[in-house]
């Protein structure tokens, strides 16, 4: 053969193996875009079940009256052009990390999916779905609204999954005046409502993420009647002003950080306030205007830790005995001898990191500032502000009760419990403060294993 | 071979009967709100109440259990192994255990057992042990 028909062929080769798009003569990889989907199903009740539906929140064995509204789980995939992750928002009081275990478990064959993550509104007005709720020491679950829960999760999943379609991401944040009531002192809350929105370059419908840090619970204590509470408003309230689809994430709500009453009386007029609530939140979620956001690049990370928690309650130890919790127990140094094997994950959107935390995180554990002092033997972590900061994270959103439900998260130096019965009684301390968190703690571990874990799950993204 | 069955023999007796007591452990725990329902009458309880009660143990009928089979087994086999050797023994030879104790030997040996059954994950003994201090004030 001559040389000529050897350069002719081998570089004819060459061109047939760069057009197939393989590596070696490839052009610059194209520049990662957002991809982000959304879906949405509703978790419609079973008329046909002989359970009984208790409302989870507050007292135990009351069943549901009514509907003011269903539930829905609603669902955001997210990817910069590789695996993608989910995010799925459930309109419920809490998850166990066995009902998350399933929900993963039926989008095990979901293509391309790095990570599915679900996490509760911790609505008030809704199912138990924790199974805390019923008649003392009976599972308050109904079985057919989890499997409805389940398969509401996994299409609204599979739906944002098929809807993903590229565009731009922006962050903004507005601060609500006049809107928390903290019931516990010190008062240590998150004013902000932060918001990521989505806008797809062809110009449909785009999707904004809520994150506000107060409890779900507007239609306060009397209420039993169905309701996703101001959670729901809020993203009906925005998607009809704007046609933008949304979703909203709780924040740090432990201590007990809700809404205040805009109600004389939230017993009779529960409605009205949970109307004057939402209206409240969709003009400041309406106030975050392009020009006070700011892009965000297309980078995305994502950093999972597992660990486990020491189990102190006798209570959650006796829940879990009887198969009403579907928490992982695993042998630990304890007072029961077991710990609470859980997650947290970091989701790095450019430099914004929207943490996954497996509970109800008092504020200050997040932000840092004052501490009660009911427990002066108690030594809080390093706050994870500061953790995020020392790893070079620009700015932190919490999403509680993320891939598992732990109870409240107390900082152990106002972790306070009844000397005769602990966790099973309430204490109030040396001002008076009622000390209930504690009761619905595994324990006070828990604040230092979580500031451990963000540090480890941090530590790795760098 | 007749060496090896008189080692064999007695450790299968005793692996059987502690397997006996393992498994009636397991029945015990899964039907506590039958039981419960025969006694609950007698012992003069409120219909509510004993409903209420029921419907606590009645969870446990589908419960994930993990029994302690292994350590069961082996000690059961040793035990065998041991009481065939005093059997053999001279001055042990004449003593028996009628039939009906060694029947009702099965209720403590199956406490025992349901002790170190993981009930839903967590040991039925490691629950008792963080309880009973507190049931003074429970009650």
């Amino acid at each position: 053969m001559n040389k000529r028909l050897i350069a002719t062929l081998l570089a004819s080769s060459l061109l047939c193996v760069c057009g197939m798009g393989i590596m070696p003569c490839a052009s610059a990889q194209a520049d990662p875009v957002w991809n982000i989907g959304y879906g949405r199903r509703m978790i419609l009740p079973d008329p046909d079940s002989t359970q009984p539906l208790y409302i989870a929140g507050y007292n135990s064995g009351w069943e549901i009256k009514g509907v003011l509204d269903y539930c829905e789980a609603r669902a955001v995939w997210l990817d910069v052009g590789g695996e993608g992750v989910l995010l799925i928002g459930i309109d419920c009081v809490a998850l166990d990390s066995g009902t998350v275990g399933k929900i993963r478990e039926s989008l095990a064959d979901l293509p391309n999916c790095a990570s599915v993550n679900v996490y509760s509104t911790h609505t008030h007005a809704g199912p138990d779905t924790l199974g805390l709720w019923g008649p003392t020491g009976v599972n308050g679950k109904n079985d057919a609204y989890m499997n409805a829960l389940t398969k509401a999760a996994e299409e609204a999943a599979r739906d944002a999954a098929a809807d993903k379609k590229p565009g731009t991401l922006h962050y903004g944040k507005a601060e609500t005046k006049n809107m928390y009531r903290d019931s516990r002192i010190p008062e240590v809350f998150d004013p902000y409502l932060y918001q990521i929105r989505f806008v797809p370059a062809d110009e449909s419908a785009g999707l904004r993420l809520f994150f506000y840090g107060a409890h779900a619970e507007s239609l306060r204590g009397d209420n039993k009647l169905l309701s996703r509470d101001f959670p729901g408003m809020l993203c009906d309230g925005v998607t009809k002003e704007t046609g933008d689809r949304a979703i909203f994430c709780p924040g740090a709500i432990g201590g007990l950080i809700m809404t205040k009453a805009f109600v004389a009386n939230t017993s009779v007029d529960a409605r009205k306030n949970l109307e004057i609530t939402s209206d409240k939140l969709i003009e400041y979620a309406l106030s975050i205007t392009p020009e006070t956001e700011r892009e965000l690049k297309p980078s995305m990370r994502l950093s999972r830790e597992i660990f486990t928690v020491p189990l102190d309650n006798p209570a959650f130890q006796l829940y879990k005995f009887l198969g009403i919790l579907n928490n992982k127990a695993v042998s630990a140094e304890s007072a029961t001898g077991y710990g609470v094997e859980t997650e947290l994950s970091i989701l790095m959107l450019d430099d914004l990191a929207v943490t996954l935390i497996p509970g109800e995180l008092f504020p200050e554990l997040a932000l840092g500032g004052k501490y009660g002092d009911a427990n002066p033997d108690g030594v809080n972590p390093r706050p994870l502000c500061e953790i995020a900061k020392e790893h070079g994270i620009g700015e932190l959103l919490i999403i509680g009760l993320a891939n598992d439900e732990l109870g409240y998260i107390v900082p152990p130096s106002d972790f306070l419990l009844n000397k005769e019965a602990p966790y099973l009684k309430r204490t109030t301390d040396y001002k008076g403060e009622d000390h209930y968190e504690e009761t619905n703690s595994v324990g006070p571990a828990c604040a230092q294993a979580i500031a451990d874990a963000f540090e480890a799950a941090a530590g790795r993204l760098n | 071979m007749k060496r090896i069955l008189r080692i064999l023999l007695p450790a299968l007796c005793g692996a059987a009967y502690a397997a006996l007591a393992v498994l009636l452990s397991r029945l015990l725990i899964t039907h506590l709100s039958g039981l419960f329902s025969l006694i609950a009458g007698p012992a003069g309880l409120s219909a509510d109440a004993a409903a209420y009660v029921s419907q606590i143990l009645g969870q446990f009928r589908s419960a994930a259990l993990v029994s302690p089979w292994l350590p069961a087994l082996l000690i059961g086999a040793v035990i065998g192994m041991a009481a065939a050797w005093l059997i053999r023994l001279r001055h042990a030879k004449h003593i028996t255990i009628d039939i009906t104790l060694w029947i009702l030997l099965l209720i403590p040996l199956s406490l025992v057992a349901l002790y170190f059954t993981q009930v839903n994950g967590i040991m039925t003994g490691n629950l008792l042990k963080t309880f009973l201090p507190m049931l003074p004030e429970l009650l």
